[in-house]
């Protein structure tokens, strides 16, 4: 640091977003474009009354880093290598406070600052696949299932493409299915919350009606079995198997029958209306069961490796070769597929 | 993939529940802005596999700044050279412009086949048997074309026996700056298929043991390379044989380039040469 007279420094004040002021040389301070402006724009920072408010994702830790490396930067007279080993140290942080860092120096518009650190983060995350990547960090996984079966739009004259596409249809079109069949159940909650009260009033007002409570208590245990079914991946076979044992296990009416499969298919379907067909004084144990078979609509397929547009085109190719007479063997990884050079010429040749 | 589902399920399956969230902020949290950032420093195909994780890194692997930075400096000059519309490039992002480029495509009446390198952003160019020079290629003592699935092209050159054996070429290309390596594909020995088994027919192959075959390469802006090697390779095999490199320094200015293999002493025949592609690809 060199040695100047306190008087001769200026300051500038810094407000950051927990309400904390701290004064900051002048010079210091400047190398962040942002408080220049707000120095230079808006006459800001001058007296504490007039801190300049920092965005809120600069903490004062954070804060406390960025002038350290502001300090450091923005003297003359260092010289590369010195200012590269600067850097190198600086960057020794866990990944949380890197996050910080960056995104504190971001909204500074700090860009020597977001370059290194961004580095530093990308480097952190390279050679990971997303679900290490979410295991390690954290992160929620936040995108819909639709936002991930997005179809791909360029090249779709190449038939690994178009099959990617027909295959995110099926599945959006299930998708949209099961959640027809979960706005009929929700239908049915209502139909079902309003019989249970009429059978309770009707109960208070007058007991006879045991096959009333017995119906509730179905349902409950239905909604039970239900949820514990979910685990197993269902298909065809076992939604039909499921349908006769429960239909064996729960019903203490005689009521309960098993419904004809046409107006089940119809509601996998999803032609059904939901109003229509539960008004016809159906028994909630049966409505249970039909919505139970609506929700088990289509397997679970497990396109998790192509939930990404993108990564299923470009991760799709790949060559090899050996290569003789150049001396080392150049590492490449990269080789002929000879199988598929010949469906390469069928497509192409189909364009 | 159990978080994307309806939230109902997740109350339901206590068992199967996500790991609760750091309380501190971390990747999960950073703004889109700053993601791009980081998605600069990787190479495409991470970019790819990180797109997925979560929306800011979704829609941060869609930043045209970041697939810009991925393409060559002469991308515009490449586009011109391969595509005869190059409207394309108005109407997609640059990710996709990115994609089209990166998928080979078919030049100079299907003689040719481009495309860049997804990890690199570097040209790769392939040259047909047809779009070389083949002395006596039109004489069917010593030349002949067969129909094969083991090239990208459809068919291969095959050298029953000659004594001047020369394979010449040229090509003319906006590569984008790097060092690039050339290769020829070629096999000793004729293979094809027998009851659904490849087989290979090595009764012509003859004489490469004798001399050695000598492979140059020259450029427009005066490198040249020049080697020689026995081409001793198991018959059925194909192999790369290396040329030679070529620096390109300047993008701007489309690279020509001239490569020849030969094999001219005329005191023993050879034979028994597939000659598929001429190969360039980035160091």
């Amino acid at each position: 640091m060199s040695i100047v007279k306190p008087e001769m420094k200026s300051f500038v004040w810094l407000q950051t977003g927990d309400g904390l002021i701290q004064q900051v040389e002048e010079e210091v301070a400047m190398f962040c474009p942002m408080i220049c402006r707000e120095v230079f724009q808006k006459s800001m920072g001058s007296s504490k009354n007039h801190a300049i408010k920092l965005p809120e994702r600069v903490t004062p830790a954070v804060l406390g880093l960025i002038l350290d490396y502001c300090r450091f930067h923005q003297a003359a007279g260092r010289s590369n290598k010195e200012r590269k080993i600067f850097d190198e140290k600086f960057i020794r942080l866990d990944a949380s406070k890197l996050c910080d860092l960056v995104s504190a120096a971001d909204s500074l518009q700090l860009r020597p600052l977001v370059d290194l650190t961004s580095c530093a983060i990308a480097r952190m995350i390279s050679g990971k696949t997303a679900e290490e990547i979410r295991e390690t960090f954290h992160i929620a996984d936040d995108l819909t299932e639709e936002e991930k079966l997005e179809p791909i739009k360029f090249k779709t004259d190449d038939s690994r493409v178009r099959l990617l596409n027909t295959l995110y249809a099926r599945k959006r079109k299930q998708l949209k299915a099961r959640e027809q069949s979960k706005n009929v159940e929700v239908e049915e909650e209502r139909v079902e919350d309003r019989s249970v009260d009429d059978l309770l009033s009707f109960i208070n007002s007058g007991d006879e009606d045991s096959k009333g409570i017995k119906p509730a208590k179905n349902k409950k245990r239905n909604r039970r079995k239900k949820h514990l079914r979910k685990d197993r991946s269902p298909n065809i076979e076992n939604k039909y198997h499921y349908k006769e044992t429960d239909s064996l296990s729960s019903s203490h009416n005689s009521e309960v029958e098993d419904m004809p499969n046409q107006s089940i298919s119809l509601k996998l379907l999803g032609y059904a209306s939901a109003e229509s067909d539960f008004d016809d004084g159906l028994d909630p144990a049966l409505k249970a069961q039909l919505d139970r078979h609506g929700r088990e609509v289509g397997p679970i397929s497990s396109h998790n490796a192509v939930w990404s547009t993108f990564v299923g085109m470009l991760l799709l190719g790949h060559y090899t070769a050996t290569i003789v007479n150049g001396g080392p063997l150049l590492g490449l990884g990269k080789s002929f597929d000879l199988l598929k050079t010949k469906e390469n010429e069928n497509c192409s040749c189909k364009s | 993939m159990g978080s994307g589902l309806s939230s109902f399920l997740m109350i339901c399956n206590s068992t199967t529940s996500a790991p609760p969230l750091s309380p501190e902020p971390g990747l999960g949290d950073l703004p889109e802005s700053v993601v791009a950032y980081i998605l600069l420093h990787l190479n495409p195909q991470q970019i790819c596999r990180l797109a997925s994780l979560n929306r800011a890194f979704h829609h941060a692997s869609l930043a045209e700044f970041v697939w810009e930075s991925k393409l060559p400096n002469n991308y515009d000059l490449f586009i011109s050279r391969v595509f005869d519309d190059n409207k394309f490039c108005d109407c997609l992002c640059k990710r996709d412009v990115y994609a089209k480029l990166s998928s080979p495509t078919f030049i100079d009446g299907g003689t040719k086949r481009v495309w860049l390198d997804k990890g690199t952003g570097k040209a790769c160019v392939l040259i047909s048997s047809n779009g070389l020079a083949i002395t006596g290629i039109d004489d069917r003592r010593y030349w002949s074309w067969i129909s094969t699935e083991e090239s990208r092209f459809s068919s291969v050159a095959y050298l029953q026996q000659i004594w001047w054996f020369e394979v010449d070429g040229e090509v003319e290309f906006p590569f984008p700056c790097g060092t690039y390596t050339l290769y020829f594909r070629l096999q000793l020995g004729r293979s094809g298929r027998r009851f659904g088994r490849r087989v290979c027919n090595s009764e012509h192959v003859h004489g490469w043991d004798i001399k050695p075959v000598k492979f140059q390469l020259s450029t427009s802006d005066g490198q040249k390379a020049i080697s020689q090697c026995y081409l001793s390779s198991e018959p059925g095999k194909w192999n790369l044989y290396r040329a030679g490199d070529f620096v390109v320094e300047d993008s701007k200015v489309p690279m020509k380039l001239k490569f020849s293999m030969t094999q001219i002493d005329c005191t023993h025949t050879k034979g028994g040469l597939c000659v598929d592609t001429v190969v360039i690809l980035p160091k």
